[in-house]
């Protein structure tokens, strides 16, 4: 399998890429690079812009400005048949008048690769994604995740310099997903091969990437390892996105080495230590993940990073139960505050509808994001 | 494909497919008649009739310029018709609904107008061409044909397969031949085969533009039905049945997947 073996993914730079249609600005001036052999996800609602992002490196659209550079080369002038890139479509888009085989063959056979390398070539493709022995099946006769396997292999037989995914998971039921997301990760890791995932899919995200660029109404608005998106978002947008967030706005009053302070204009003060570039005067909000919660029953004494409220419903959800709670005097937290309390927690501690608790977390897990 | 078919449809079907086939076993039965008029149901029975429709001279020339015609026709309708039917589908062009219902028009004026019309305007230019005329018009009357099933398979294509080819590094002459052609070959064979059967069966139009050295099978027909009435008139209404038949025949042999699968 030495043939097959790392192929040396390229380095792909989007240097200020820009894309329009009459006058809508699909894609507003994205900077981006994919490390060669990284996996690069870019994660958004639909109508982002992350897909024509991809089509844009593929070659299927073209930059309104800006340039595209594979190893440090500009291909933004190269046709889509002569960037030699591998690209998974949504709905897999296999040939459907060609076998398996001959799908697998195609990029091969498009590369003037003498006849015996294609076949022997495009069966080590079909080997690596475990799918020998359906060589001369039609594609519509295969399953979901089959097809799903067939693109991949199609897509990584003439072994590219880069890979794109359009959403290529969207079809499968959520058991399959997983599998072939652990699948591809693993074959693009060992092949080396530079990724570009196109999803809305924050977990997919979150289990594939090494970086993670979510991008918001044609902008990229945070760019960085699942990890550090997760735990230190930049804006109300990302802390929404990826995750559960609480938001209360509030405004900085004090910074002082590594902490800061800031007040909500029902009074409330939060104290936060995680790292941020914001300034005083910039409009920001509290963000607490429900699981960086504590809940103590009753009414605690006032102090930073806690409120007092009513518990309005909880909710069984399997790992944790969901408690919903209307803080005192918080009308500008809408709608509740919502606090998880891990399942093995939950049989010592259940709050009823109706009684006052008391939330409580940590200045480490107190975020401060950008308000839009 | 897989599904059962209930009994209401098994029957409905089945009148449908009795009142339309069942109205062409009658010529075919008469043609066998030995009795020197047409009768039904048919007395005796003989080839001799075939026999005679073949020897004839008038009847052979008659069937072989109709072939010749339709040929052309069929021709001339899938070069005009498969650029126009891309045209329409694939690309947005001011005028686009005006344009295609002025193609689908003959479909909705009764032929025989379409007929007389023609001949008026080549008359009016003093234009005497009658092959060429006759082509003109028999096209007017395909072209529809051909558009339809060729913007049908045109719509059915799946871009995505383009782009996919594309990225796989297929130029777009490659996309246009390995993925393109594939796709749209069904409704082009199917587009090119009613063609070339309206052309054949063609009266009302050929009616008004032909002349005795131009004079298509319907035609004559017609002109041996006033002369006599023998079982001859039904062996030439059977010949021209078994060829249609025999057209279809071949091409579901040939391309029969394809075809199932633009209908499906």
């Amino acid at each position: 399998m030495a043939t097959t073996s790392v192929s040396g993914g390229g380095e792909v730079r989007l240097a200020g890429i820009s894309r329009s249609y009459g006058d809508t600005q699909v894609v507003r001036n994205v900077n981006l690079t994919a490390a060669s052999g990284s996996i690069l996800a870019l994660l958004g609602p639909s109508g982002c812009g992350k897909t024509t992002t991809l089509r844009m490196v593929a070659g299927l659209v073209q930059p309104s400005a800006g340039d595209i550079l594979i190893d440090g080369v500009s291909v933004t002038g190269q046709p889509v048949h002569k960037r030699n890139l591998g690209m998974l479509f949504q709905n897999y888009a296999l040939f459907p008048h060609l076998t398996v085989l001959e799908n697998v063959a195609f990029g091969l056979a498009m590369r003037s690769v003498p006849k015996g390398d294609t076949v022997r070539r495009a069966k080590e493709a079909l080997a690596l994604v475990r799918l020998s022995g359906f060589e001369d099946r039609m594609p519509a006769a295969l399953s979901g995740g089959q097809q799903q396997r067939v693109a991949m292999a199609r897509a990584i037989a003439y072994r590219p310099r880069v890979l794109l995914l359009d959403e290529p998971f969207g079809a499968l039921d959520k058991k399959l997903r997983e599998e072939m997301q652990i699948e591809l990760r693993q074959l693009c890791n060992e092949l080396g091969l530079t990724t570009i995932l196109v999803t809305h899919d924050q977990e997919e995200a979150l289990i594939l990437a090494d970086q993670i660029a979510v991008m918001r109404g044609g902008r990229i608005e945070q760019v960085d390892n699942a990890r550090a998106i997760y735990e230190r978002p930049v804006s109300h947008f990302v802390a929404d996105f990826i995750g559960t967030s609480n938001f209360i706005p509030a405004s900085i009053v004090d910074m002082r080495d590594g902490s800061m302070t800031l007040r909500s204009t029902a009074g409330h003060v939060f104290e936060s230590t995680v790292p941020n570039d914001f300034s005083i005067q910039e409009r920001v909000a509290v963000a607490i993940r429900p699981e960086s919660m504590r809940l103590t029953p009753g009414e605690l004494p006032a102090a930073a990073n806690m409120l007092t409220g009513t518990i309005v419903r909880s909710l069984f959800k399997g790992q944790v139960l969901s408690v919903w709670m209307k803080p005192n005097g918080q009308a500008e937290l809408q709608p509740e505050l919502q606090v998880s309390i891990p399942i093995e927690d939950a049989a010592r501690m259940s709050p009823q509808p109706g009684e006052t608790w008391s939330a409580h977390w940590s200045a480490a897990r107190t975020l401060v994001v950008r308000e839009q | 494909m897989n599904e059962t078919v209930s009994l209401p449809l098994k029957i409905t079907v089945g009148i449908i497919l009795a009142l339309v086939v069942a109205p062409l076993f009658v010529p075919v039965l008469m043609s066998i008649s030995d009795t020197p008029y047409i009768v039904f149901p048919p007395q005796g029975f003989t080839l001799k009739w075939y026999g005679e429709v073949l020897a004839n001279h008038e009847a052979r020339g008659s069937f072989l310029f109709s072939l010749e015609l339709a040929t052309i026709v069929t021709v001339v309708s899938l070069l005009l018709g498969v650029p126009c039917a891309a045209g329409l589908t694939r690309y947005r062009v001011p005028g686009q609904d005006a344009v295609l219902g002025l193609i689908l028009s003959p479909l909705i004026v009764p032929l025989i107008v379409t007929g007389v019309a023609l001949l008026q305007v080549f008359a009016l230019m003093g234009w005497r061409a009658t092959l060429m005329q006759l082509v003109i018009g028999h096209t007017v009357v395909c072209l529809p044909y051909v558009i339809r099933s060729v913007s049908a398979s045109l719509l059915l294509v799946n871009r995505n397969l383009e782009d996919a080819a594309a990225v796989l590094g297929a130029s777009p002459h490659v996309v246009a031949m390995k993925v393109i052609w594939p796709q749209v070959r069904p409704g082009i064979l199917a587009g090119g085969t009613f063609c070339f059967i309206v052309s054949f069966d063609d009266y009302p139009v050929s009616m008004w533009l032909a002349d005795g050295n131009h004079f298509p099978v319907p035609l004559y027909l017609y002109t041996v039905i006033e002369r006599s009435f023998d079982p001859s008139i039904a062996a030439i209404a059977s010949l021209m049945i078994f060829f249609a038949l025999l057209l279809v025949l071949v091409i579901e042999k040939v391309f029969g997947l394809s075809l199932a699968r633009l209908a499906s």
